[in-house]
């Protein structure tokens, strides 16, 4: 139940800062237009932070959806399959996207020590406060994968 | 090597693990088995397939039907739809399609368009005597429009993967759409059987007027969304945002059915549906990198062309694989998966990035209609609470005209290329 009240919260959050960054992302492009005509001049880098913002909304978005289960799939098997078959079908599909996410999370970090340093064009932001998006996303994700597991093995525990 | 990672991204699908990290997976196992060391292009890649400016348009488009949505402008948009096919025989079947032609070039999506006209034409057409499976039916194959009338979402995924102009593509999508909604419209003419005929009246010219000025504002947002991408004020980025600015000014003082709390639902909505179309592509980078490594566009282009059919032959071959893909795939990683295998070939035998991107997201659009796939079979199911095999058994003679327009622009491709043309020279 302490699980399922945890990522109950962790979701309402999440989703939370995905609506304010994609409002964030709105603002910053309509006040690009704005400037532009109305003044004839822009934000330095502005482009970049949307970017970044957008990134960011990315990497979490797909983490919220392994949560709720929503990712665009192919139901064959699982039509077809009865209730013991589709849960098991949902352990192992569950199982491949953590461990593909720890591989990614974990091989990031030498990635981001590698590259991270590097100034973006414009703005000059180091490059890490953009890659940190992929270890951020990919750790939620492989969390996600693991309560929706555990939670699979309480219910078959449970009859 | 080129086997292992089909052959492991067919049985990842095939299992039900998420289109996205089937391919991530697949591509994993090619690396572990070729070269492990090569293991450090996967956060690389999956972060190249995230940061693009101009993917930001991808969620404000949605952001942008939804808040149309939320508008509550569907209601408009049928009324107008009344107002000029409703009089005729099967007026009702003949306003589905309209209104969905109206819906695709504001909403961009077609589930989208299959849930907001559905859900009001649905109950309403078969109040008036239409077969439950026929009123769904049309209803489902109409909307594939949505995805070839601008603006439209899988056209913008497409410019952005065959980086070509979104303009040019909004354009090309124009008189493929224009010419499925008639073909669908003669087809609801000349099929449709039904008990009653209870359809609106000639409406009075004061009416008439009355009616068309309540809906110009929604009307005229295609022209200003695609226009300033095609006149060049904003790119599409910022005409998605300009979009959603109007979509917001519609719903909050037009319509007033929008409040802030919907609003922000749509924002919400708008990240977590653009999140999903954004993983799939960043994970499909990673393979795409690996069909480059192994030159497999380059195979493909030298057996195409080794096959002697031309261009055209070509094209017909590409469209029923386009087809039969879009009957086991969705629609956003069919056109990552086939783009990079597909086009260098056909650009090889001189067709045009934008005559394919017309064709590649009209064939694809036929298979949301198809099962077992099919994302506007399932919207249409759930709305009219009939299995999808039934509905899509009602949508299939609608859909021959989604076919006939496949072969016409196939055959003349001037019917897609014209207007980019004439254009944006």
């Amino acid at each position: 139940m302490r699980l399922h009240e945890f990522e109950r919260r962790l979701t309402r959050t999440l989703e939370w800062l995905l609506a304010a960054g994609m409002l964030c992302v709105f603002g910053t492009i309509v006040v690009l237009v704005a400037m532009r005509y109305l003044f004839e001049s822009g934000l330095v880098g502005a482009n970049e932070m949307a970017t970044v913002a957008f990134v960011y909304l990315s990497s979490i978005g797909a983490a919220v959806a392994v949560g709720r289960g929503e990712h665009i799939r192919v139901e064959l098997l699982s039509k077809v399959a009865g209730e013991n078959g589709r849960r098991a079908l949902d352990i192992g599909s569950l199982a491949l996207v953590a461990l593909l996410n720890v591989i990614i999370l974990a091989t990031s970090l030498t990635w981001i020590a590698t590259t991270g340093h590097t100034p973006m064009p414009a703005s000059q932001v180091p490059r890490f406060v953009a890659q940190v998006s992929v270890p951020l996303g990919c750790g939620l994700a492989a969390l996600y994968c693991c309560a929706r597991i555990a939670t699979h093995l309480r219910e078959d525990s449970q009859g | 090597m080129i086997l292992l990672l089909l052959a492991g991204l067919l049985a990842l699908i095939a299992l039900g693990v998420p289109v996205a990290y089937s391919l991530g997976i697949s591509a994993l196992l090619y690396i572990a088995a070729s070269d492990p060391d090569l293991i450090l292009v996967l956060p690389l890649q999956l972060f190249a397939g995230f940061d693009s400016y101009a993917l930001i348009s991808l969620p404000l488009f949605i952001l942008m039907g939804l808040v149309m949505n939320s508008a509550e402008i569907t209601a408009r948009l049928i009324d107008f739809s009344m107002l000029l096919a409703g009089r005729f025989r099967n007026g009702l079947g003949l306003v589905n399609v309209l209104a969905s032609m109206l819906f695709g070039g504001i909403s961009g999506s077609s589930a989208s368009d299959t849930a907001s006209i559905g859900s009001v034409l649905i109950p309403e057409m078969e109040n008036r005597g239409y077969r439950r499976e026929v009123a769904a039916g049309i209803t489902v194959a109409s909307s594939t429009m949505g995805m070839v009338i601008p603006p439209s979402i899988p056209m913008v995924l497409y410019a952005v993967v065959a980086q070509e102009s979104v303009g040019k593509l909004f354009l090309g999508g124009v008189f493929p759409g224009l010419i499925v909604g008639l073909l669908q419209m003669a087809l609801v003419r000349l099929l449709v059987k039904r008990g009653t005929e209870l359809d609106a009246e000639r409406a009075s010219s004061e009416s008439a007027a009355k009616r068309t000025l309540r809906s110009l504002p929604v009307l005229a947002m295609p022209v200003f969304v695609v226009g300033a991408v095609v006149f060049g004020i904003a790119t599409a980025t910022e005409s998605a945002a300009l979009g959603v600015l109007y979509a917001g000014a519609c719903g909050f003082a037009l319509t007033r059915a929008l409040k802030p709390r919907d609003f922000w639902g749509c924002l919400r909505t708008a990240a977590l549906t653009s999140a999903k179309i954004m993983i799939v592509i960043a994970l499909s980078q990673a393979y795409i990198w690996i069909l480059a490594l192994e030159r497999v566009p380059e195979s493909i282009a030298g057996f195409v062309t080794g096959l002697g059919l031309g261009a055209t032959g070509t094209l017909l071959i590409v469209n029923v694989i386009v087809l039969a893909a879009g009957t086991v795939i969705d629609v956003s990683p069919a056109i990552l998966l086939l783009t990079p295998v597909f086009a260098p070939a056909l650009e090889s035998l001189g067709v045009s990035p934008v005559l394919f991107g017309v064709l590649l997201v009209s064939g694809l659009a036929v298979g949301a209609c198809t099962p077992p796939v099919g994302t506007c079979l399932n919207v249409g199911a759930a709305i009219s609470n009939l299995e999808i095999g039934t509905i899509f058994r009602g949508a299939a003679p609608f859909l021959a005209a989604n076919a006939v327009t496949l072969l016409l622009v196939t055959l003349f491709p001037i019917l897609a290329m014209w207007l980019p043309s004439l254009l944006i020279p």
